[in-house]
């Protein structure tokens, strides 16, 4: 017994610094924001508001314009990684060694390089009076470069191209993976059996792959409405508060309107969202462990 | 697999898509090491005709730029040793030894793996005000060290220790802890250095948090704060190439980095994700 009792003794000191940290710095955090939601803290006085908050965020077109584009975000981004990461892993992953470390890289390199340097990147290539735009506007015929970063609409399909390109190296990655993992046997049946590239993926990759399509989908969920930076460097929210986001009016709120109830209600719902994600990815673990009969 | 036209027109589309996505870094690249008049030429030339370091001088010599990679190295250095020791022994308590609530803790790693910091930014900004630790390099680092993912990861290459040899060692007198040391790091060396090389890209670039705990000094920032910064400061200026070489800048060192280290990335990455 007392040696039962040393051994966990000793477990906790080795789980004991993560446990500390992880609750001083993360749910000690998360617990504050639930009780800032509730109070106003505007004017230097914190006056106890309710639900106040929470009201403003769903009453206001602005904040629920930014609701609208993080979903609008994830519905395109999200089954776009995976189809296209499916796609690109189930063409490359026979290939050669070299060819395959070398697509991975090309298409991990952005992520790398950060946030940052690719939204200035781009900031540079699409100024319509100095950027490169210019160059494939007179290409295409026009003698003006547009002024992508004005309309909306181009703003949202553009920062929905960044956000996928910041991705897909990642979502790659994982799948080829685990298509690497898959028994060649399988696949040389499905040659045998006269299947071409297309039964391949309908028949074993496609199927085979659906625990990394799910892990996939939680993971890069959580991604995509966390992006701040790309909007902050790029479109500010704008053209007027057309590409807010989520995240980017909490910003906004918490550090520059020094509005902290809203920000905090913001954080609570954005954790809301998480703990979604977090029950679908318990759920889909424990039918993973069933499957392979633990 | 019989050649299929299919596949080979989809290997040449990602070929061109490899190259679009690394399109933007080449623009940069070359355009840092262009003159300013060039940057903006029309048309274009794609490869530099005239080439000059003169851009990344003049990012030295006209702003703080090595406090700024100072900063950034030595916040991303300590920090990663940090998570690499936190997340080693928790990852070794929840894979090899007993105790009560493990199964709790090993759920909250995994809920907290979708729980970003940008959540909760600001009631944990406060917490470092409130702690009178903000701007000092104290605040970089504290917050991030304890790193759920890290710990999934470095949990999943001490499953990979068969128990077996645990136990045998436990009958040569070796106990938990002593193999921990002896036999749980060396042999989760290849988890270790894809921990080292992912929390490094991690920290590195984490720019909100570094933006969030900069001081008014401008030696205080991190490379991403202070090239950002510089950008916004800079916008109507003629002086193109020296705002490219400087985003280069902060891009480098990590590129340098992934490909030394490469091999241990991908293997990290795949090991910390797939098996569940």
């Amino acid at each position: 017994m007392n040696k039962k009792f040393l051994e966990s003794l000793k477990a906790y000191v080795f789980i004991g610094p993560f446990v500390i940290l992880s609750g001083a710095f993360m749910i000690y955090p998360v617990f504050q924001g639930f009780i800032r939601s509730v109070y106003n803290s505007k004017w230097n006085r914190t006056v106890f508001v309710g639900l106040e908050n929470y009201k403003k965020i769903f009453s206001s077109d602005v904040y629920l314009l930014s609701i609208k584009n993080s979903l609008l975000f994830v519905l395109v981004v999200v089954p776009l990684l995976i189809v296209f990461g499916i796609w690109i892993g189930g063409s490359i992953f026979d290939k050669k060694p070299l060819y395959v470390s070398s697509v991975r890289a090309c298409l991990y390199i952005p992520v790398i390089a950060s946030m940052v340097v690719m939204s200035i990147i781009w900031r540079f290539i699409l100024d319509s009076q100095t950027g490169l735009v210019r160059y494939f506007a007179m290409v295409l015929g026009y003698d003006k470069a547009p002024n992508i970063l004005a309309d909306r609409t181009w703003t949202l399909v553009l920062l929905m191209i960044i956000l996928f390109t910041m991705n897909i190296g990642q979502t790659v990655l994982l799948y080829v993976a685990d298509m690497i993992g898959i028994s060649r046997d399988l696949i040389e049946a499905c040659r045998i059996d006269g299947g071409s590239r297309l039964d391949l993926f309908c028949y074993v990759l496609v199927p085979l792959t659906m625990p990394t399509t799910i892990l996939t989908f939680i993971t890069q969920t959580s991604a995509v409405l966390k992006v701040f930076v790309v909007i902050q460097l790029l479109t500010k929210g704008g053209p007027n508060y057309g590409t807010t986001t989520m995240m980017y009016l909490l910003y906004q709120d918490a550090f520059e309107n020094r509005d902290t109830g809203t920000a905090s209600a913001m954080g609570v719902l954005m954790f809301m969202i998480s703990l979604i994600l977090i029950s679908m990815r318990f759920v889909a673990m424990s039918r993973e462990r069933k499957e392979k009969g633990l | 697999m019989r050649k299929s036209k299919f596949d080979l027109i989809s290997n040449i589309v990602i070929v061109i898509f490899c190259l679009f996505s690394l399109f933007p870094l080449y623009w940069l690249f070359t355009g840092s090491l262009k003159y300013s008049s060039d940057v903006v030429k029309i048309p274009p030339d794609w490869i530099p005709k005239a080439v000059t370091w003169s851009n990344y001088r003049k990012v030295f010599e006209n702003y703080p730029a090595w406090n700024w990679i100072f900063n950034s190295v030595a916040i991303t250095l300590l920090t990663c040793g940090g998570i690499v020791l936190v997340a080693s022994g928790a990852g070794y308590a929840l894979s090899k030894m007993k105790f009560p609530g493990k199964n709790l803790i090993f759920a909250y790693t995994i809920a907290a793996l979708l729980v970003p910091m940008e959540i909760y930014i600001l009631p944990l900004y406060r917490e470092m005000v409130e702690l009178g630790i903000k701007g000092k390099y104290i605040s970089y680092i504290l917050p991030n060290l304890a790193m759920p993912f890290g710990v999934y990861l470095l949990k999943n290459f001490y499953d990979s220790i068969p128990n077996e040899i645990m136990e045998a060692a436990q009958i040569d007198g070796c106990g938990r802890v002593k193999f921990f040391f002896w036999f749980g790091i060396p042999l989760s060396k290849p988890g270790i250095a894809a921990l080292s090389i992912l929390s490094a890209i991690r920290i590195w670039n984490n720019y909100l948090w570094q933006l969030l705990m900069a001081d008014p000094d401008n030696r205080s920032f991190t490379l991403p704060v202070g090239v950002a910064k510089m950008f916004d400061a800079t916008a109507g200026d003629m002086d193109y190439g020296l705002r490219f070489a400087a985003s280069a800048l902060t891009a480098i060192p990590l590129i340098l980095v992934f490909f030394s280290f490469q091999k241990f990335f991908t293997g990290g990455v795949s090991a910390g994700a797939v098996k569940g």
